[in-house]
């Protein structure tokens, strides 16, 4: 199908690209157009102008600075994963992109594009939930910064005002004698979770001194498995305690009965995925220490 | 002449000749096919599964800059005929409802195009289009074939006294009491049987995506009449019906078949009605008119195939070998208005099919036919036999089980083994070695050590599993078979026609879609002619210079085309011959005297007496004086080929899985065929159609369903919700071969087109169940979801008490 008509302007800098969008408030910023062209050719979308971010280069770039990683929105999602030096830092990064979609629309999609569009099943909020992570928001004459569990209201929902860009995503580093890893059951390769889970393991003296656990594709937004990483902590990663974790994630699927599964499915699922990736991430982490 | 010309290029395995322009983005799609001044059209289509239209306003559509027309299904029926004509109707009863290209005032599925809109370009006409405002009235809506079978179900059609469009016997003969004498006797069987196994299979509404869609491109002449590049399998066909559905003599409609079309598979056969208005508005603006089909639409209105249930009874004794089998199908025809094939072709040959290669002598197998408020099933590779082949080879496995015994050799006991057989509803199996075969795929796969390997990792809690499944397919459809089916010839023809320079020209009127035709029918040619396969051309798809076929279906193009191809180079060899012994005075002299290699005809008793094949041919076509006695000159030939009885072709199909217990998710591990079919002319095509047959097979087994809610709406109109297979999702296919040359066809060969996906869906389901036997597990329906395989497990340990 073809969109219905719209304009297009492509600003060269971020004050630019607020005045544009503060000045029309049909317009929309133009990522790596992988979720935003689709909807506009299905026309369910129908922005008046397409604000194309591309040539921001202040938007572009990513860096490891101390124990947290730096992603300008822009950065193509294949090119964070490729990153020797985020590979370093936290791999867990790179582990949860080879879930998100195919290579061909990594190379386009981009980081900011996926946390901005906000899908309940997509994985890169659900590594920014689990991570800690921030978000940077840009405003005329202002900037604000959210952290990820406010960031995500629900379903392609965010905190995030028509009138601000998502400008950087922060992600924390890998902290120390921390095992990671990410899991997630898809009908398809390449497609959005039916569910997914992130879990980082903290281990000292073989019990958990620390756990995130977050879940994609199993409510209305990313979320935080707290019961389960309550039932973990100051125990060790396996046995009795993994079961009462595994047990405890069932609650937070709760996404309705929908074409790809039902709610008692995404419940078995989550339960499996929380002590498959436990498990590997308790594997890591006595690897790292 | 080229330089160095070797011989024997049957066998070989030549690059594709149509790749380099295809992969280098130099194809000739009907996209690319460019014309000045081309409007473009959009339709508007139904929003309910059934409602009467009690108003439809152009006024704002109209009124939108860059709208050139628009028409109404109304205004349409006034300007054209009713579709409904013989080339388009089978040869056997059944409900054939008349209907317009655009819904006049009912419609009858979500889909249903009812107003076209013309404009300046696609973005306009959608624009348009969207402006269309229509009233409707809703109506019941029925999209459950079993429901609408029910006499208190609501009709499709009022004026019918019931929704059954088409419902018949495949055994027992033609006549009410030998039906029933028959099925008493099957009865008798049962009675007897040690033991009986009784399950309904369900597949689901799913087919084949060709990755272009339908189009038209309509150019009308007043000198020339009317001129139309369609997406298209068969275009002497829709040549036939555009004639008549527009009042127009056959010798002003040119249909072209574009050279390259991005896959067929069974959706560019049926004659559908959007073609109709393209062509018709051409005609009527006086200006091209192009309609290129949106991904929204083809999967709303095409591609829907497979949507069959089976209470299937197998009576077998004591060793598993099948004493009588009873099948009760029903098949969901959606609308049933579709030319050609009115939806209830493709189940109707799906039973005529179930039988597959198991030699049963005796059998009760009926059909039933409804139409519901759903698309018209339209045709899909494997076309109706894939929810037949999964029926029996799930049944199969369900009874093997049933008995203790490993279901590969159950199924080899049963397999036909003396030719030429005649199945149970008709299937003439002309020859082959079905056993050799399907042992040469069980050694390959090692069944053996599988089962100590599944021994060892059920040990260690992970699930693995085989699974098996063969298939007894047509090689091409003879006339006997289509004239009733289809009401069109069967026979494959060919124009060969040799220049004065020697290059062989290959005319055909069918229209393939990715078969390969231009390389391995010019290995045929060059081969007999003893000349290379770049100084043969391979055309088709124009009716203006092809001769008339019925087209690229049924796995017609080896065995019937390439048949016809074999004919016609004998007829100019001949010709050549006569020539050679005219000139050189070798009186007594036949046609088998010569030789046709290296580029030259040699007279092989004496090798001195030789000319070049391009210097003989330019003597006989140019040279015309001095001619042999009651010779013409010239060498052109058209040549006819029907085999004398149906021919088949076989796969045996084999599939090794791993269940994850916790979730159901499943992975393909290994999947092996190995296939008889005959001749090989060129390996690395039947390889391709293998592999894509059974990978085509495995999406429509995982992943594809149509769905559609309890009003009709469709829900699964675009890639996101209905799912193909993706190449990550499927594992490389090990292709094996058992050949048997074909004795009905002058090369040998069978066909591999058609029947490669039927089998694939019994063979996973069978691997998965195969795995999960501990945990008693017997899926029976499709797609194989994890979420229902997860259920399936759960319930057998309820029922093993945990
Ligand atoms: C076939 C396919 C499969 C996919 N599978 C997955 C998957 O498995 N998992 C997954 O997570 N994703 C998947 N995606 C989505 C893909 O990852 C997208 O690229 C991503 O979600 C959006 O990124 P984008 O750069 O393309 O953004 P766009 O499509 O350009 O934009 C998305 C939305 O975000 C807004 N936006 C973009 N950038 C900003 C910004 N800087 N500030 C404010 N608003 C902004 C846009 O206005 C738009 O509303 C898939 C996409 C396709 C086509």
């Amino acid at each position: 199908m073809k969109p219905a008509l719209f304009a297009y302007v492509a600003p060269q800098s971020v004050e630019e690209a607020l005045e544009l969008l503060a000045s029309d408030e049909m317009a929309r910023p133009l990522a790596g157009g992988q979720s935003l062209i689709p909807t506009m050719n299905f026309r369910i979308a129908a922005p008046s102008a397409l604000v194309d971010l591309r040539r921001i280069g202040a938007l572009n770039g990513h860096a490891v600075e101390g124990d947290v990683i730096r992603v300008g929105a822009m950065t193509r999602q294949r090119d964070l994963e490729r990153d020797e030096a985020v590979q370093r830092a936290n791999p867990l990064i790179a582990e949860v992109l080879g879930n998100v979609a195919h290579i061909v629309i990594r190379n386009r999609g981009t980081v900011g594009g996926s946390i901005a569009h906000a899908d309940a099943a997509a994985e890169l909020p659900c590594m920014l939930v689990a991570t800690g992570g921030t978000v940077v928001a840009r405003r005329a004459g202002g900037e604000r910064t959210i952290a990820a569990e406010d960031f995500f209201l629900f379903h392609m929902t965010t905190a995030l005002e028509a009138v601000e860009l998502l400008t950087e995503v922060r992600i924390p580093a890998l902290p120390p004698h921390t095992g990671y890893a990410f899991q997630e059951v898809a009908r398809r390769h390449g497609d959005y979770a039916l569910a997914g889970v992130c879990a980082l393991v903290t281990l000292k003296d073989g019990v958990c001194s620390a756990v995130r656990l977050a879940a994609c594709g199993v409510a209305s937004k990313p979320t935080r498995l707290a019961e389960a990483e309550a039932a973990l902590l100051g125990a060790p990663p396996e046995g009795e305690a993994l079961a009462r974790a595994a047990e405890a994630a069932r609650d937070y699927a709760t996404a309705a009965d929908d074409r790809q599964a039902s709610t008692d499915y995404r419940r078995d699922l989550a339960s499996a995925l929380v002590r498959r990736t436990v498990t590997k991430a308790a594997d890591r982490a006595r690897e790292r220490a | 002449m080229s330089a160095a010309v070797e011989t024997g290029w049957i066998g070989r395995s030549l690059e594709r000749r149509e790749d380099a322009r295809l992969l280098t983005g130099r194809g000739e799609y009907l996209a690319d096919v460019r014309v000045s001044d081309c409007l473009h059209v959009c339709f508007v289509r139904s929003s309910h599964a059934h409602a009467r239209i009690k108003d439809i306003r152009l006024d704002a559509a109209l009124e939108i800059p860059g709208v050139v027309g628009a028409i109404t299904g109304a205004e349409l029926s006034r300007e054209i005929q009713g579709q409904k004509i013989p080339v388009l109707i089978p040869a056997f009863p059944a409900k054939y409802r008349q209907y317009w290209p655009l819904a006049v005032d009912e419609v009858y599925w979500h889909g249903e195009p009812l107003a076209a809109i013309v404009a300046k370009d696609k973005y306009v006409a959608e624009d348009a289009a969207a402006a269309v405002e229509i009233d409707y009235e809703p109506l019941p809506v029925v999209t459950d074939a079993e429901v609408a079978l029910r006499e208190d179900s609501p009709r499709v059609y009022d004026d019918w006294d019931s929704n059954e469009i088409f419902g018949t016997s495949y055994t027992g003969g033609f006549e009410a009491d030998q039906i029933a004498k028959n099925d008493a006797e099957v009865e008798a069987l049962f009675a007897q049987a040690d033991v009986v196994l009784r399950q309904r299979f369900r597949t689901q509404r799913c087919g084949v995506c060709p990755i272009e869609t339908r189009g038209a491109l309509a150019i009308w002449s007043e000198t020339d009449g009317l001129t139309v590049h369609l997406t298209t399998q068969r275009p002497h066909i829709e040549r036939l019906a555009l004639a008549d559905l527009l009042e127009l003599s056959t010798a002003e409609v040119r249909v072209v078949a574009p050279r390259d079309q991005g896959g067929g598979f069974g959706v560019k056969a049926p004659f559908y009605r959007e073609h109709v208005v393209v062509c018709h508005l051409a005609r009527k603006l006086g200006r091209p008119v192009r309609w290129i089909e949106t991904r929204e639409e083809h999967l709303m209105t095409v591609s829907q195939e497979r949507d069959q249930i089976h209470d299937l009874e197998i009576a077998a004794d004591r060793e598993g070998r099948i004493l009588a089998l009873r099948n009760r199908g029903i098949g969901d025809v959606g609308d049933g208005r579709q030319g050609v094939y009115w939806g209830f072709v493709m189940p109707s040959l799906g039973s005529v099919m179930l039988p597959n290669a198991y030699g049963i002598r005796h059998a009760d197998i009926k059909l039933r036919c409804a139409v519901t408020n759903k698309a018209c099933m339209s045709p899909s590779r494997s076309f109706g036999a894939l929810p037949t082949r999964f029926a029996l080879e799930r049944g199969l496995d369900m009874l093997a089980r049933k008995l203790g015994l490993e279901t590969a050799a159950l199924k080899r006991r049963n397999l036909v083994t003396e030719f030429p057989f005649i199945s149970v509803t008709g299937v003439h199996h002309d020859s082959g070695n079905y056993v050799k075969a399907w042992d040469k795929l069980v050694e390959s796969v090692d069944l053996p050590g599988f089962r100590a390997l599944q021994e060892e990792a059920r040990a260690s809690g992970r699930y693995i599993g085989i699974g098996f499944a063969c298939g007894a397919e047509f090689s091409g459809i003879p006339s006997d078979v289509l004239v009733p089916l289809e009401n069109q010839p069967g026979y494959g023809v060919v124009t060969m026609r040799i220049d004065p320079r020697g290059k062989i020209a290959i005319h055909e009127g069918d229209a393939p879609q990715g078969q390969s035709h231009e390389t391995t029918m010019a290995q045929v040619a060059a081969d007999a002619f003893g000349i290379h396969p770049d100084d043969v051309s391979v055309r088709h798809g124009d009716t203006g210079t092809t001769p008339l076929s019925s087209g690229t279906i049924g796995a017609r193009g080896a065995s019937y085309t390439v048949a016809a191809i074999a004919e016609a180079a004998a007829a100019l060899k001949a010709k050549m011959a006569r020539y050679m012994i005219h000139d050189h005075g070798l009186e007594g002299a036949t046609a088998d005297d010569f030789s046709f290699r290296g580029g030259a005809v040699i007279y092989e008793k004496d090798g001195n007496i030789r000319r070049e094949f391009a210097a003989l041919a330019d003597r006989i076509v140019m040279g015309s004086i001095n001619l042999p006695a009651g010779e013409d000159p010239g060498l052109e030939h058209t040549a006819y080929f029907e085999a004398p009885k149906p021919m088949i072709c076989f796969t045996a199909q084999a599939a090794k899985v791993e269940v994850d217990i916790e979730t159901g998710q499943f992975t393909i591990l290994d999947y092996a065929t190995c296939e008889d079919v005959g001749t090989v002319i060129n390996p690395i095509v039947v390889e391709g159609q293998v592999q894509g047959g059974v990978v085509q097979g495995m999406s429509n087994a995982m992943f594809e369903e149509f769905l559609y809610d309890e009003n009709g709406q469709q829900l699964t109109a675009d890639f996101e919700n209905y799912r193909l297979a993706s190449a990550a999702d499927v594992p490389n296919v090990t292709v094996g071969h058992s050949p048997t040359p074909c004795p009905d066809h002058p090369l040998g060969v069978r066909a591999v087109g058609e029947g490669r996906p039927g089998p694939v869906p019994g063979a996973l389901a069978n691997a998965i169940c195969d795995a999960l036997a501990p945990f008693g597990v017997e899926s029976t329906t499709l797609p194989l979801k994890p979420e229902m395989i997860l259920a399936l497990i759960e319930a057998g340990r309820a029922g093993n008490g945990g």
